[in-house]
């Protein structure tokens, strides 16, 4: 077989809930992975004084108020979110896989192209991955910005379970995508998402970590940060921490919770784990316990919680109940439920297949136990067909497979002709991207 | 140093063995002189030769000894050895990859994209444009919906829109289906592709064929016909398959191991009543056959043999012989154990465990003809068992085993048959002398039982006279 591949240095972006990827088509990782969390800093500044404008002169004739201009400093990239700030807030672009701050987005697009690639993004076509209930707001929005602030030579948008499909080598495929902020459950046939069979819910990585929190607070663990700590020693296991607190003046509350997230995070890849068959306490009290280690130096091993917290994503009845509101569990699905009603929305004729492609993506499938549970589950729930899981044994590839499903897509001869650019912009206005990019 | 030693000696130094012997046999100092120098000539000699031959193998420091070892015939290892890595070639340049423009075919627009292409490279290796395929829907105009595709159900504007669908999606029905959204209205997949087709179909059977088209118009209109009724029949029988619980199919799952069960059981069942009735048959074929073999000319094995045995006379001894042991050898294979064993044939041979000595293998005669087997072989000079039970000598003698079995058998059937012929004759006898007056026809009819009895009672004598000719054969066999 000949090589299909011809690369034109296309921008692959993949702007996802909790990291952002960007690189060069084609290849196999990214380049660049930074978080898409941002902070800024609130500066009020005042506007000197510029006699030479009437506008100037015009509005504090209006207003009684002294004319304040607030001016945000964005701090992107990992290094610089993580590192303590007096004032800094952190927030997520992204709602719900959605774009809602459109600023962000553009210092975001601003970091990967200038400082992680250090491009010029008007020599390159640019593709960006959008999630699959992205809206035609949203879509054209992202073409307008792409052509019109970094006047990109050509734009795609995919969407990422069509992509994630791609990068398993798979056309028809069912991908669930069980990331930071939502677990999502698309049917892909042809290529072409079926958008009836979108299930999702926000049940996923982010969830998971604040019910752990709330739980290890309940149990009177502390998660201090690493930013908090001075010194400590080591103590011995279940003992009090022994630290020292460094002076953190004016921490923003959305600062502390996104370090006590990242040790979350950190806690569910070295202790959580997903029951393999369906959850059952004895057989889960039986399991071995994990010792972890906070920021502190506190220590404890930790027993049924490591399966407690993840069992949510299959049984959401495991969710527990804040103190001050009611979280309505009724809606929610399991995993496989999700995977199950998503397949059995579709055509009969494509059940087998999607059945036979079920890919799992996403960091948080990466929980131990989480692929062997997700079949099965299935297979007492299809006892017929056969049941397929793929589920990518490289965890780069889990991590990122519609970004590496994309630098596939953009990469490929045959793609070409699908790119918008400039002139059919240009021509039909941004409303074109309904048109070139339906998958 | 034995000559011998000198020889080797002198092959590994390269010198001839028979100058060597000659120098030393020379006394004269002149001639060891001359054969010296004769050496030093031929070294040179037989060097320069060597050096244009394998000018490789002189290089290494073991090569002369080597050469002489192994002769001039070098093994290709030994030269694979003495080649050195090729030296990369530094001077070349590396062939030029150039960042170039190019506007994709399959576009409709300038879109100017770069990529990389080696210099000196005339087209695009590969042009992608060419798999820009689309799938050809059909088109209609308005005329032609008036006046044939109107339907109740559809209206121009949901067709168009169909159809429009159709030929974005390539007529992915799965995709239409779900992209699929004109006024709520709910339509399932197959009156998408009813609609589809029936148009299709409609407009081929009205419009005139195309000149050229390949395709036959029935064909086509085969082709794009939709059993809208059978397909919505076939998707609810699927549905009914896919939703089984896993109790019912564990519950089929043993109902086809039981049928499975059932028809192996069958099948060995119909096995073996076709063997039994092999047995039977041939237990049932086995004496009939005797009494054809006997009762005459009939079979054409006899009548073969028969003319042979009347022109025994004139035929010389030797011939004779042979004759009446091919006539014997054809009676045998009559009732050769081939025929006799087909379904014990087909059986596998028992092995009993264990180590056996091959004589072992040798089938026993019935019980009732042992002893007399047992004899007959004595007379042969044989024991019960062959004294040298090679493959071929047992083979041999279970042949000559079965044979006097055979031929004991027949001694018994052919002493049944004369002592009943000797009852009858002398009932007829009887007979006879009490009515004298038809002596004429009984005349007649003894004449023909005399025919048998004669063919009956000579054929016993012939095998009474082939029989120390088989096992004479047989030997000779072993000899």
């Amino acid at each position: 077989m000949s090589y299909g591949g011809d690369e034109v240095s296309a921008i692959v972006l993949d702007v996802g809930s909790c990291w952002t990827r960007a690189g060069y088509a084609g290849e196999d990782t990214p380049k660049a992975v930074f978080p898409t969390s941002y902070g800024y800093i609130e500066k009020e500044k005042e506007v000197p004084p510029d006699p030479d404008t009437q506008m100037e002169d015009a509005i504090p004739t209006s207003e009684s108020k002294p004319i304040k201009n607030v001016e945000k400093k964005y701090i992107i990239g990992d290094t610089g979110v993580a590192a303590w700030r007096p004032n800094m807030e952190i927030k997520n672009p992204l709602i719900d896989g959605l774009i809602q701050d459109w600023d962000a987005l553009e210092k975001i697009w601003d970091y990967a192209f200038y400082k992680s690639l250090q491009i010029d993004p008007t020599e390159h076509p640019i593709f960006v991955t959008e999630c699959a209930w992205n809206t035609r707001d949203i879509r054209e929005k992202l073409t307008e910005l792409a052509f019109e602030k970094y006047n990109s030579l050509a734009f795609y948008v995919a969407k990422n379970p069509v992509l994630s499909a791609f990068a398993a080598g798979r056309p028809t495929a069912v991908v669930m995508d069980c990331g930071a902020s939502s677990t999502s459950c698309v049917p892909v046939v042809d290529g072409y998402v079926i958008k009836k069979g979108i299930y999702k819910q926000p049940i996923a990585g982010d969830f998971l970590s604040e019910q752990l929190l709330q739980r290890l607070q309940r149990l009177d663990i502390n998660v201090v940060p690493h930013y908090m700590i001075a010194k400590k020693t080591s103590v011995d296991p279940d003992q009090p921490a022994n630290v020292e607190f460094k002076e953190r003046p004016n921490t923003t509350s959305s600062y502390h919770k996104y370090m006590q997230m990242k040790i979350m995070q950190e806690f569910k890849e070295s202790v959580c784990q997903v029951s393999e068959v369906t959850y059952n306490d004895q057989s889960i009290n039986s399991r071995p316990m994990k010792y972890f280690e906070f920021p502190d130096g506190f220590n404890t091993s930790i027993s049924t919680l490591r399966f407690n917290v993840p069992e949510i994503l299959f049984d959401p009845r495991f969710i527990s109940q804040p103190q001050d509101g009611n979280f309505d569990t009724s809606a929610l699905l399991g995993i496989p439920q999700m995977i199950h009603q998503s397949i059995c929305v579709c055509d009969i004729d494509v059940r087998p297949n999607l059945l036979n492609n079920i890919i799992l993506t996403g960091a948080t499938t990466l929980l131990p136990g989480f692929a062997d549970r997700v079949n099965h589950e299935l297979s007492n729930m299809a006892p017929g067909p056969k049941i397929k899981l793929y589920a990518a044994g490289n965890t780069i590839e889990r991590k990122c497979s519609s970004w590496l499903g994309g630098s596939i897509l953009s990469s490929l001869g045959t793609f070409h002709q699908l790119w918008i650019s400039r002139k059919e912009y240009d021509d039909y206005g941004k409303g074109i991207v309904e048109k070139k990019c339906d998958n | 140093m034995s000559n011998k030693n000198i020889n080797d000696v002198c092959e590994i130094l390269g010198v001839e063995s028979g100058s060597f012997e000659r120098a030393n046999s020379s006394d004269k100092k002149l001639s060891h002189v001359v054969e010296a120098r004769n050496f030093n000539a031929k070294k040179e000699k037989e060097r320069k030769e060597k050096k244009i031959e394998k000018k490789s193998f002189k290089d290494t420091p073991v090569s002369r000894e080597l050469s002489a070892l192994v002769g001039h015939h070098v093994s290709v290892a030994f030269e694979r050895a003495t080649a050195l890595k090729a030296k990369p070639n530094l001077h070349k340049t590396v062939g030029k990859w150039i960042w170039t423009k190019y506007i994709n075919p399959a576009r409709n627009d300038e879109l100017m994209l770069s990529h990389w292409v080696k210099e000196n490279t005339e087209e695009e290796a590969i042009n992608f444009a060419e798999y820009n395929k689309t799938v050809e829907v059909l088109e209609y105009t308005d005329e032609e919906y008036e006046k044939y595709l109107k339907d109740r159900d559809w209206d121009k504007d949901e067709t168009d829109y169909l159809f429009d669908l159709c030929r974005k999606y390539d007529i992915r029905w799965t995709i239409i289906h779900d992209r699929y959204n004109w006024k709520d209205k709910n339509r399932t997949m197959e009156d998408l592709r009813d609609r589809y087709y029936s148009v299709n179909k409609k407009i081929l059977q009205v419009r005139p064929m195309t000149p050229g088209s390949q395709t036959d118009k029935g064909q086509l209109i085969a082709l794009n016909s939709y059993d809208k009724a059978k397909e919505e029949k076939r998707k609810i029988m699927l549905l009914n398959l896919y939703s089984r619980t896993k109790e019912q199919i564990e519950e089929e799952e043993a109902l086809q191991e039981i049928s499975d069960r059932i028809q192996a059981n069958e099948k060995k069942f119909i096995r073996e009543r076709e063997a039994l009735m092999k047995q039977f048959t041939v237990e049932m074929v086995q004496p009939k056959r005797k009494k054809s073999l006997l009762s005459g000319p009939t079979t054409p094995t006899i009548e073969a043999s028969g003319s042979g045995f009347h022109n025994t006379a004139d035929i010389p001894k030797k011939n004779r012989r042979t004759s009446a042991s091919s006539v014997g050898s054809t009676a045998v294979e009559a009732h050769s154990p081939k025929e006799v064993h087909t379904p014990i044939v087909s059986k596998k041979e028992k092995l009993n465990p264990g180590v056996l000595v091959r004589s072992q293998k040798i089938p026993i005669p019935k019980q009732a003809l042992l002893p007399k087997v047992h004899k007959a072989l004595q007379e042969f000079g044989l024991g019960p068992r062959p004294t040298m039970p090679t493959e071929t000598v047992c083979a041999k003698f279970t042949e000559l085993q079965k044979m006097t079995q055979n031929l004991l058998d027949l001694k018994k059937q052919v002493d049944k048959q004369e002592h009943e012929l000797k009852i009858k004759r002398a009932t007829l006898q009887k007979v006879l002398s009490a009515s004298g007056g038809e002596k004429a026809s009984i005349n007649t009819q003894d004449g023909a039982s005399t025919d048998g009895t004669t063919d009956t009672s000579t054929i016993p004598t012939k095998r009474d006279r082939s029989l120390p000719t088989t096992p004479r054969d047989v030997k000779r066999a072993r000899k």
